[in-house]
């Protein structure tokens, strides 16, 4: 901006950042013993405790090899049953060509394991060995054989922690990417299901799988989302929630471009209708891509419930949705500027109650509604014992006790507490907080201009929610612009009805059922 | 893809096109139109929306012919200079009208719901945040229009139903109000109150089809003059012929007087958010337009950020007329204008068009 | 947008420069805009308006100012203060009048919820009333729905006097009376938007009512009184019973509780639509038989204009209740009994209908059942209807009404039970 800082050394960001240390490079080397090295510096073996080396003789082929891994990232007892054991104790059968390739044999005859490679790049038997995989060296070769072993420990598939329902499953996703993606392979049995790998970091070392069922996904959604990803250069990206930032468009906007959902029937259901799922692993959830306002309102359970009850559910969080954004603006607009159109006994009330709080009411609504976010943000942190405790406390009694010292009006109180269950009602945590910024943005338009004020904003939200585009699908589709839909946008139909799949995703396969008859 | 190829389909042209014509049931138009045309109102906009339904067709039988936008079929017809000339009038014409009429939107808030504040204040706001929604684009304009229009649609048919215990039909009786000579001789001259539907032709390259942009625009036509008359009426009818010449904003009155069963309800104040969105919508349209029509004439393909600059200079030009009185005054004389402009045009053209065939 | 992204980039860049340079100016924006912010208890809400006539062509406005801490809430309230405060000024008209008042009372004085205004028969009668009422109407805060009351004594009077025993809060007073109106039918449907449509000759009728007590025989129909002449003995002071007849801006005479009830009946659509009244019973002479008179359908109305003198016929279709017979005459289930009835309540219907009717011909001399409105429908254009001129013509129209009364219910007895004698 040509704002200079007269005279101070300007601090410049240095443009060299530490070189990676690639530790290793180029091919494995027919010298067992040299490549052994290389590994054990690698390592900084044994100050090091992590590598664990193991030599044995292979009965069958009479060689010496070599068994390197990396404690608690493989699985101990794995390597020693399904590699060790094999090869001190198989013996070939007579038969057999004993000319072939060692590598060959091993391989095809002597390792159970059930994932080999073959591979003769140093980088990378390195970075198998850190993900938890065993190399097998043999001297005499250059090549060098990596079995999976993983041992990572994770926690057993529980429910869902924030996406609760009440009918419907009660799986969640955890830390472990196979098992995620076991989740959603038991959801959606069907051979168009797709997985890829998708790699990308500085040293392509980070590893993400895009799932889509072939037959529906559209190409050029999934070839945007893999470009988007690989494009990513940091190396630093442990696990979805931070890619879920670098690959978003805009990343200063209120709204998500991707969501984040912790059930894998919710990513099935999505996966029906076109959209791609990013699996990671440390990443107790699965990305979706792209994202509509649909995918944001609703919840899973608005499928799992007849019609009335989904419905009902629905209209009621729509309602949800204006009420924690606007009540509070209005209330201020209300009583500022617009006195007459409160009935008059609610405005004697209101004035009456006013008389003894000492400020303004902009300032009486901005501390009840900070108020309340701390009491939600505590809530989060406290400790499971104390939780319940807190709740109370915070909210009726600090409500109550700010009347009595006439800090707030009564009717605050009221208009606080609707605002913020209401707001627990949206389903989606993103979205959560973007209405809650939302809402202090609309309150303070509603301070300084009343109902003119919020009118303005909330047109202008509009005109953004609406040309909003997640990887290149208009956000609030297929309702604006209007394209064939399943009928199922603000109120469902009921489930027979619901032939279509959702147009704005472009799916390769309109519909999801036949017609049904009579429609 | 064909759904971020920046075109509307026939909803959002729909939307679009009923709150460019119908919002102005409720600004100061129904006054002017109560002038003219004391209780029979309703059907002098009943008679100016059939006036102008030939020309219309004309038009669309043009550019179903021809498969073009107005523009196009402008330079096609009479060459460069003169449909330059032409779209610098309606340019003119256009942001004159604009101007008046962001000026008494901005009067009716200020005098009704906001006496202390500074007009200058008010106008500032709202042009911002027009040429804020304008700015996004015509598809997004299109888009935020038809989401708007069901909720347009629902709060319309509160207020009917609020207001209905208060009418009275026979007070739209004696039915010819004026005589039906004047009525028809004020009829042709207050076309131009639907005259933009004519001008809704430019945009005829964003739409996706020509059956879109019909069904569009015919739908919308209808709706508009259904929604005109319906509003006229309704006005006389809660408030008597002689009273109603004397009120100044018949819209913002009618909203005073919904009630649930007798008890006054006080609404007012939801149905001036309600239509304060819709006059956002409206002047982001008229923004939108007007910025089309002066790209037009110097051949700037890049028009979005010009709607930030007319946008100020309809703020500084809104300062010119003192008050409301001189602004209808205005308004009359620009309406009786332009009416003839836009009920010509289509003919001319079609004219031209038949002379074109049959000379070559 | 379609705008490439180099051209985006640029775009971008400007925009943020925009937004960046706003730091300075958006302050200035945002503090200005809150010129008409006021908090709520800062406001002194005028809930019912007097007006009377001061010397010199002066107005004396009364402002009864509402206090939000009596009858509220439990938690604002304030044990000494009265529960509204009534100022009164003198000066040249309402607004200037506030502006005064202000000077007196430390909340700023605001219209916004005033439903009632209050008029002294006083200012009615002069010709003050029109052009106070009218300049009144220009003020964006008052609402044409407001109630006019026209008062015997002076309006400050009557606003200090009004103090009923069950409603602390002024308003309430008001707002629960509005809503007997619907219910006897013996006060008419005043409000400021109805006075503006008949400024053209017409007759308007406003509330009557009075603190006054005025000794008056005491009539057997119960609604021929007028406001003060209802006997009571320590009630509530205050009496709203019938109308004032205006024309022309001026008060011209008042209508008894009957009259305004016919009045209101004879509209084509009325708001009155039910009430109890009493006749005289045909079979007992002294003795009274209570009805219920409802009006489902519209009056049917029919208006005549082919002659230099309107012709009028009025129908009207009445469902009557019948609640109690004082004389115990079998009205029940004695069919000829019935129909005498049914015929006895016609006739003294019509009879008193077309002496209240001729009363509006003769002595106000205007039309105050709306029937011009009815005139319009024969007419094409305005300046036949007002070359014609209906309302001049109407002290000399032929006007027939008939009723038609059919007895649809009796009450959850059937014919009256009677002591028996041995």
């Amino acid at each position: 901006m040509g704002f200079r800082t007269w005279g101070f050394p300007k601090h410049r960001p240095s443009t060299n950042t530490p070189p990676q240390r690639v530790y290793l490079e180029g091919q494995l080397t027919d010298d067992i013993q040299l490549n052994l090295s290389s590994l054990k510096d690698a390592f900084a073996y044994p100050d090091n405790m992590s590598l664990k080396i193991r030599n044995i003789q292979i009965l069958a082929l009479n060689l010496e090899a070599v068994i390197v891994y990396v404690e608690s990232a493989a699985d101990a007892k794995t390597v020693e049953r399904n590699m060790i054991k094999p090869l001190l104790e198989m013996e070939l059968p007579e038969s057999h060509n004993k000319s072939a390739d060692p590598i060959q044999i091993i391989k095809d005859h002597l390792l159970p394991v059930l994932s080999l490679k073959q591979t003769e790049t140093f980088q990378e038997v390195n970075a198998d060995l850190l993900n938890g995989n065993t190399v097998l060296l043999i001297s005499g070769s250059s090549q060098a054989i990596v079995a999976e072993t993983q041992g990572f420990s994770f926690r057993s598939v529980t429910t869902p922690q924030v996406e609760q329902v009440i009918r419907g499953p009660k799986e969640a996703f955890i830390e472990s990417a196979e098992t995620n993606r076991s989740l959603i392979r038991k959801y959606v049995r069907d051979n168009d299901l797709q997985c890829d790998t998708v790699k990308f970091g500085n040293n392509k070392n980070r590893t993400c799988y895009l799932m889509y069922m072939r037959n529906i996904a559209n190409e050029q959604i999934v070839d945007r989302v893999k470009k988007r990803i690989e494009v990513v250069q940091s190396d630093t990206v442990q696990n979805l929630y931070m890619l879920e930032q670098l690959i978003e468009e805009r990343p200063y906007s209120m709204l998500p471009s991707v969501i984040l959902t912790e059930r894998p029937d919710r990513v099935a259901g999505f996966l029906q209708e076109g959209h791609v799922a990013i699996i990671m692993e440390n990443s107790p959830a699965a990305l979706i891509t792209p994202v509509t306002f649909w995918g944001l309102f609703h919840a899973a359970e608005d499928q799992y419930h007849r019609w009335v009850s989904g419905n009902f559910m629905r209209i009621i969080r729509l309602l949800a949705m204006l009420v924690t954004m606007l009540v509070p603006a209005v209330y201020v607009a209300v009583s500022s500027y617009h006195v007459e159109m409160l009935p008059t006994d609610l405005m004697l009330a209101i004035a009456a109650a006013r008389e003894r709080v000492p400020f303004p009411i902009i300032v009486e609504i901005i501390f009840m509604e900070l108020t309340f976010e701390l009491i939600r943000e505590s809530g989060i942190r406290v400790p499971a014992p104390i939780g319940s405790t807190i709740g109370i406390v915070g909210a009726l009694v600090l409500g109550q006790a700010a009347v009595d010292a006439n800090l707030v009006s009564p009717i605050l109180v009221i208009i606080v507490a609707i605002t913020g269950l209401a707001s627990f009602i949206i389903p989606d945590i993103t979205l959560n907080f973007s209405i809650r910024v939302q809402r202090f943005i609309f309150i303070m338009f509603g301070a300084l201009f009343g109902f003119f004020g919020i009118a303005l904003y909330m047109s202008f939200v509009l005109a953004y929610l609406v040309s909003f585009k997640s990887f290149g699908v208009p956000f609030f589709s297929p309702l604006a612009p209007r394209l064939s839909a399943s009928k199922d946008m603000f109120i469902r139909s009921p489930l027979r009805k619901q032939w279509l799949r959702p147009a704005n995703l472009m799916p390769k396969d309109q519909t999801k059922q036949d017609k049904p008859e009579g429609n | 893809m064909h759904i971020t190829d920046g075109k509307v389909g026939a909803r959002e042209l729909l939307g679009t096109v009923v709150f460019m014509i119908a919002m102005k049931a409720t600004d100061s138009t129904p006054d002017l139109l109560i002038y003219h045309a004391m209780n029979a109102s309703w059907l002098l906009s009943l008679l100016s929306g059939l006036i102008i339904l030939l020309p219309l067709l004309l038009l669309v039988g043009l550019m179903k012919k021809y498969n073009t936008g107005l523009h196009d079929l402008l330079l096609r017809f009479t060459g460069r200079w003169v449909s330059g000339a032409i779209v610098a009038l309606m340019f003119i014409g256009l942001f004159i009208s604009t101007t008046i009429n962001a000026r008494s939107y901005v009067d009716i808030v200020n005098t009704l719901f906001f006496p202390q504040t500074s007009i200058p204040l008010i106008l500032l706001s709202l042009l911002l945040f027009c040429s804020f929604v304008a700015n996004r684009g015509f598809e997004t304009i299109g888009r935020v229009t038809w989401l708007m229009f069901g909720v347009i649609m629902i709060v319309g048919t509160l207020l009917i139903l609020t207001t209905w215990q208060h009418t009275s039909f026979s007070y739209l009786f004696p039915l010819l109000g004026p005589g039906l000579d004047q009525l028809l001789w004020d009829s042709l001259t207050h076309s131009s109150l639907y005259g933009e539907i004519i001008l809704i032709a430019f945009f005829f390259p964003y739409v996706r089809s020509f059956q879109a942009y019909r069904g569009g625009i015919m739908i919308g036509f209808g709706l508009c003059v259904f929604l005109l008359v319906l509003f006229n009426a309704l006005y006389v009818m809660v408030f008597d012929y002689p009273a109603i010449e004397h009120m100044a904003y018949p819209y913002q009155q009618l909203t005073r007087a919904a009630s649930f069963g007798n008890k006054a309800a006080h609404l007012e104040s939801v149905f001036l958010f309600i239509w304060i969105i819709g006059a956002v919508l409206h002047f982001a349209i008229y923004l939108y337009l007007l910025a089309y029509l002066f790209s037009r004439i110097f051949k700037i393909h890049e028009f979005e950020p010009l709607i930030l600059s007319l946008a100020g200079m309809i703020l500084l030009m809104a300062g010119f007329p003192k008050n409301i009185i001189q602004q209808n005054i205005l308004r009359d004389w620009l309406i009786s204008s332009t009416s003839f402009m836009f009920l010509l045009l289509p003919i001319v053209l079609w004219g031209l068009h038949l002379w074109k065939g049959r000379t070559s | 947008m379609g705008a490439s992204s180099v051209e985006g980039a640029n775009f971008m860049k400007a925009s943020i420069l925009i937004i960046r340079s706003m730091v300075i100016w958006l302050p200035m924006l945002l503090m200005a805009g809150c010129a008409d912010r006021i908090e709520p208890e800062r406001l002194a809400h005028v809930v019912v308006l007097g007006l009377d006539l001061a010397e010199g062509g002066k107005l004396q406005v009364t402002f009864q100012i509402a206090n939000p801490q009596v009858g509220s809430t439990d938690r604002g309230q304030a044990e000494n203060e009265p529960p509204s405060d009534i100022v009164t000024i003198t000066a040249t008209d309402i607004l200037t009048a506030r502006e005064l008042a202000n000077t007196i009372i430390p909340r700023q004085i605001n219209f916004t919820h005033l439903q009632t205004l209050i008029i002294s028969e006083e200012l009615a009668r002069s010709p003050h009333l029109h052009d106070t009422i009218t300049s009144m109407v220009r003020l964006p805060e008052i609402r044409r729905e407001m109630n006019m009351i026209i008062t015997r004594e002076k309006a400050q009077v009557f606003i200090v006097k009004n103090k009923p025993r069950l409603e602390t809060r002024p308003h309430k007073y008001y707002e629960f009376m509005m809503d007997q109106w619907e219910i006897s039918g013996i006060v008419p449907l005043s409000n400021l938007n109805e006075y503006l449509k008949d400024l053209s000759g017409e007759v308007y009728l406003a509330i009557y009512a009075t603190t006054e007590r005025i000794e008056a025989p005491t009539f057997e129909f119960e609604a021929h009184y007028r406001a003060g002449e209802v006997p009571t003995k320590k009630a509530d002071p205050a009496q709203m019973v019938g109308s004032a007849v205006i024309r022309e801006g001026k008060m011209i005479g008042t209508l008894t509780g009957e009259e305004t009830r016919y009045a209101m009946m004879l509209k084509k659509q009325g708001k009155a639509h039910s009430h109890i009244t009493s006749f005289p019973d045909p079979l007992k002479e002294g003795e009274r038989v209570a009805v219920r008179l409802i009006r489902n359908e519209g009056t049917r109305i029919q208006v005549d204009v082919s002659d230099e003198v309107p012709k009028i016929s009025v129908e009207l279709q009445l469902y009557a209740q019948l609640w109690s017979i004082q004389g115990l005459t079998n009205y029940v289930t004695n069919k000829e009994n019935q129909l005498l009835l049914e015929r006895s309540i016609e006739e003294k219907l019509e009879r008193e209908t077309m002496k209240f009717v001729r009363r509006a011909q003769e002595e106000f001399r205007g039309d105050p059942f709306d029937w011009h409105t009815e005139a319009k429908k024969k007419f094409w254009t305005w300046n036949d209807y007002l070359r014609y001129d209906f309302l001049d013509k109407f002290p000399r129209a032929e006007v027939k009404v008939h009723y038609d009364v059919t007895i649809e219910s009796f009450g959850k007895q059937f014919e009256p039970a009677r002591v028996r004698k041995d």
